[in-house]
């Protein structure tokens, strides 16, 4: 039988199960059993002593004597935590890990010496391994002593996740998992797994906005989002990180009035250590889309406005060579540091930014389809995602696929689930409600294939309570579909000839579009919006409030004790 | 991507053995000798790289083209300015960015193997510590990802 890439990950894991399990006996003969001997003797002793102590207490009321047996009696009970932690501790290293390298080939890492596996069950994972065929490693197993430091491999390294690995079908979709340990070495993608949780502290809320295919609207909607957020008082910073293809400049800053350094300068600049705040100034460009002025604001200390980071400088020459340079790893300013990737400095850089305007929101233009600057925009820089979509097969089958591929891993699928929405870009003008209604449905359906906790049959979930790979159950996420708080619930932008060709900078004196119908058409995003902000002001405040009261309880009980 | 073929040069483990060594005397105090191992232990994972990125073999299994049979600290600019001869650059560069370090070992030189040991850098055997340090986790992280897979004791 020829293997290929998915059955080969699934096989392994099964091996690896079976043979996790296969040692455990081994180590219950070998090695674990003479350590649950010493064990019981422990349990023995340590009570026969404390009877003893309990005697001499009723009898002769020697206290000498019942502490030094009390204290015998709880080294006892120390040994025999120690022993505990140890047996417990040799089952742990012993799980079977995937790694599957850049090739896709797979290989077993068992976090021991070599020498303290047993030998068969070696033997048996290296012809398990022989029968993936190219899909197997040479090396075949990877212990302790194949690395120079196993510690960062085995226990610190952040691509390691427990993932779910199909091993039944029913109806041609997967009916049932194996959990294991995986890690995936990959070129490129790698960032679509980062678990990186909203951060605490005080920074604007960030929206990504993301399509998985372009023309779907998804920039011009940025933009009136922008428009929209600025009118309601609010200092908005629009970043085009769209590298490939940028336009958000064109759009929203006239021609002889772009930045005189874009985003990809800073990137080149950087690597050579060469930014500074006068460098960053040089890269925002207030937009003209909206004027604080006409708007009857004067002397605001920080007055709202719309604020443009372009991927591109104006009178660029040379961008396509400073593009192939931006995604290059750059070495660490300090020895002993991780080299700084693209995604390390483009979270740098966002950060830096958003400071330097003193932003109150934050709205990232991300390039469209499966792209590692997509990626790293949804995963470690969004508070919010906005998924663009039309209600075309394509966009679920797409969506579906970038759901599966976090539904596999489950904490991270659990993160993404709370942090995405869906819009349903360019709704049809005619027959509105059966768009609604069929754009509604399908995603729906998406989500709940991958994202959304499945429900279960009692019979099914006791079997699972029984299975030694079972995840522990929590609170069930199972939205219904018309609940309007749930990720798959749409933001709908509906279709306008107006917004065709559409140029925001033109005035409606000169034939432009009035803000009305910027807010019939965007109206329901701008309000999606400024919901999120207002809960996240909210949020914050209290993470203020109890903060404060943190300090205030610290420096009360300091006074005390100074006291 | 080739196949582990059995021949004289073994630069992985001839790294992990350089470094093994170093730290043997480093921690006696032989920090003269210690500091040359680090530097031949860079020189092996760098060497590793090469291969791993295309770079042709000699029939010993050593580097074969003669732009890269260099030492310490000329190898490292060599890699880097001669990018063009090596047939995954982009992979390289990805690998070498992991070598903060490298820069330190401009006080590193083979030829102080000869001299007198009064007047070696000896105040810079940290930094040639550190720096041998990056160059075998990268080795590690080969090994991961599969472009050397080679692991056997």
């Amino acid at each position: 039988m020829t293997y290929r890439f998915n059955d080969a990950l699934t096989r392994a894991v099964e091996v690896g199960t079976f043979a996790k399990h296969e040692e455990e006996f081994v180590l219950l003969d070998k090695q674990i059993k003479p350590f649950i001997n010493q064990l019981k003797e422990l349990e023995k002793r340590a009570s026969s002593l404390l009877l003893a102590a309990a005697k001499i207490k009723a009898q002769a009321n020697d206290p000498d004597a019942v502490a030094t047996l009390l204290a015998e009696a709880t080294q006892l009970q120390k040994d025999q935590a120690a022993l505990e932690k140890k047996i417990d501790g040799r089952k742990e290293a012993s799980e079977i890990c995937i790694l599957r390298d850049v090739y896709g080939r797979l290989r077993f890492a068992i976090n021991l010496e070599e020498k303290d596996y047993p030998k068969e069950l070696k033997k048996k994972l290296e012809a398990a391994l022989q029968e993936l065929g190219k899909f197997a490693t040479t090396g075949s197993i990877l212990f302790r002593d194949g690395l120079s430091n196993p510690d960062k491999f085995f226990k610190h390294h952040p691509e390691w996740h427990q993932t779910a690995i199909p091993y039944s079908f029913e109806n041609g979709k997967p009916s049932s998992f194996w959990l294991a340990k995986v890690m995936d070495r990959q070129i490129i993608g790698q960032d679509w797994l980062h678990e990186d949780k909203p951060s605490k502290e005080p920074r604007p809320y960030r929206i990504v906005f993301y399509g998985l295919k372009g023309g779907v609207g998804r920039s011009t909607a940025l933009a009136m989002t922008a428009l929209g957020l600025a009118k309601e008082g609010k200092r908005v910073l629009l970043l085009d990180f769209d590298l490939e293809s940028p336009g958000l400049a064109s759009m929203l800053l006239p021609r002889n009035h772009s930045a005189k350094f874009g985003l990809v300068d800073w990137f080149v600049e950087d690597a050579l250590e060469q930014v500074d705040e006068q460098f960053l100034e040089a890269m925002i460009v207030t937009s003209p889309l909206y004027n604080a002025k006409d708007e009857g604001i004067n002397g605001q200390e920080r007055p709202p406005g719309i604020f443009v980071a372009p991927a591109m400088a104006s009178n660029e020459t040379d961008y396509i060579a400073k593009l192939a340079r931006v995604y290059a790893d750059v070495p660490a300013k300090t020895s002993g540091e991780m080299a700084q990737t693209f995604a390390t400095r483009m979270r740098d850089l966002v950060a830096r930014l958003e400071r330097y305007i003193a932003a109150d929101v934050v709205l990232i233009d991300s390039r469209a389809g499966f792209h590692d600057v997509a990626a790293i925009a949804i995963t470690s820089q969004a508070d919010n995602a906005l998924l663009f979509g039309t209600n075309a097969q394509q966009t679920w089958d797409g969506y579906e696929q970038l759901f599966l591929h976090w539904a596999q891993r489950p904490k991270i699928g659990k993160l993404m689930r709370q942090r995405v929405a869906m819009v349903q870009a360019l709704s049809p003008a005619t027959e509105v409600e059966q768009g609604i209604t069929s754009y509604r449905q399908n995603s729906f359906e998406t989500f709940l294939k991958t994202l959304y906790d499945q429900r279960q049959e009692d019979e099914e979930a006791e079997e699972e309570e029984d299975s030694a790979i079972a995840e522990p159950q929590t609170a069930l996420f199972q939205p219904q579909i018309y609940d309007e708080t749930a990720p798959h619930f749409p933001i709908r932008i509906g279709w306008s000839a107006l917004f065709q060709e559409y140029a925001p900078l033109k005035r409606e004196l000169d034939g432009g579009v009035k803000y009305d119908d910027v807010v019939t058409i965007f109206g329901n995003l701008q309000k999606w919006v400024l919901n999120k902000l207002t809960e996240h002001k909210a949020m914050q405040d209290a993470a203020k409030k109890a903060m404060h009261g943190k300090g205030k309880k610290k420096a009360k009980q300091g006074a005390n004790h100074a006291g | 991507m080739g196949t582990p073929e059995s021949k004289a040069v073994d630069y992985l483990h001839a790294a992990r053995r350089h470094m093994r060594d170093a730290s043997i005397l480093h921690k006696k105090g032989s920090t003269a000798n210690a500091g040359q191992l680090y530097g031949f232990s860079i020189e092996c994972a760098q060497k590793q790289l090469l291969l791993a990125c295309g770079v042709k073999q000699d029939s010993e299994g050593g580097v074969g083209q003669k732009e890269f049979r260099q030492h310490l600290p000329h190898l490292n600019d060599a890699t880097l300015l001669l990018g063009e001869l090596l047939p995954d650059g982009r992979k390289t560069l990805h690998y070498c960015s992991q070598l903060p370090s490298l820069a330190l070992m401009g006080s590193w030189s083979v030829d102080q193997r000869y001299m007198n040991e009064a007047g070696l850098p000896l105040a810079h055997l940290k930094n040639w510590q550190l720096a041998a340090n990056e160059a075998l986790a990268m080795v590690d992280e080969l090994i991961l990802d599969g472009v050397v897979y080679d692991i056997s004791l």
